[in-house]
């Protein structure tokens, strides 16, 4: 890879994803015009561009508040949890901290009480 | 930004990145919670982080290969199962076929600069790799990209 062919790649690369300064642009319109190398590198990245975009999968609306809503719940659920937690380790007895170990560990969540 | 801005701005990002190289949208959904409730979880640090993009499509792959090392061993996904999950018309099958060629960084780190419009830093903090690396990857897999379509249109 020449020097001379790594800068007209990247600074192709750049322009079309708008990332020069009015100066690079310029430089880019003089090259369009007098470099046929830097063409054929310019128009392989559009091309590039252009289909790779068309891989994008947008995010259905429905499925996006759908685990917005799972994260927000889970998120007031683990602190509803540790809040509880706290409150119960300093109120009950010492003697219930077996059970309460058991709770937080769901050891009974399917048992028949 | 708050957790609310950034879920906004970057949920479909994520989406699209997982369903590139999961091929499954609800192991996507999943993983996209998973992700969005670690943000969610550390959305404190966000502020010290230059790009927030590239952090959470970090945080996405982590969760990704999280996932893939959870769920059953599958065959590999034939290439006639990608025109399933994508919408490309047929003149960009050629395409797609041509993508499958490179392998899997090389193709990730094609779609990142493409589709994404990351830059080669932001990619290489994603996939963990030398930003050098990441830069010669791209590279390469544009010069071989050329040349098959070429070859495949001539």
């Amino acid at each position: 890879m020449t020097h001379e062919h790594e800068d007209y790649a990247h600074l192709a690369h750049e322009f079309v994803q708008h990332r020069l300064s009015p100066e690079q642009r310029l430089r880019v319109q003089e090259l369009v015009m007098t470099s046929p190398e830097f063409l054929e590198v310019l128009t392989f990245e559009l091309v590039l561009k252009r289909k790779m975009e068309t891989l994008k999968q947008p995010l259905p609306d429905s499925m996006k508040r759908r685990v917005y809503v799972n994260i927000v719940f889970r998120s007031h659920e683990q602190l509803y949890k540790k809040v509880l937690q706290t409150v119960l380790k300093a109120t009950l007895p010492a003697i219930t901290r077996p059970m309460l170990g058991l709770l937080e560990r769901s050891v009974l969540a399917n048992e028949q009480l | 930004m708050t957790f609310g801005e950034l879920y906004e701005e970057y949920a479909g990002a994520v989406y699209s990145y997982l369903v590139f190289k999961l091929r499954d949208s609800q192991l996507a959904e999943d993983v996209l919670q998973d992700t969005f409730l670690a943000v969610h979880q550390n959305n404190h640090s966000v502020q010290e982080i230059s790009s927030p993009k590239a952090w959470i499509l970090a945080i996405a792959r982590n969760k990704m290969v999280d996932a893939l090392r959870k769920r059953p061993p599958v065959e590999n996904v034939p290439v006639d199962t990608l025109r399933d999950v994508g919408c490309e018309p047929a003149s960009d099958l050629f395409f797609s076929e041509a993508l499958t060629q490179l392998d899997e960084v090389d193709r990730t780190i094609m779609y990142g600069l493409y589709a994404e419009g990351l830059t080669c830093q932001e990619l290489a903090q994603i996939l963990d790799i030398p930003e050098g690396t990441v830069k010669s990857k791209a590279h390469y897999a544009r010069k071989k990209l050329q040349k098959w379509l070429q070859e495949g249109t001539a």
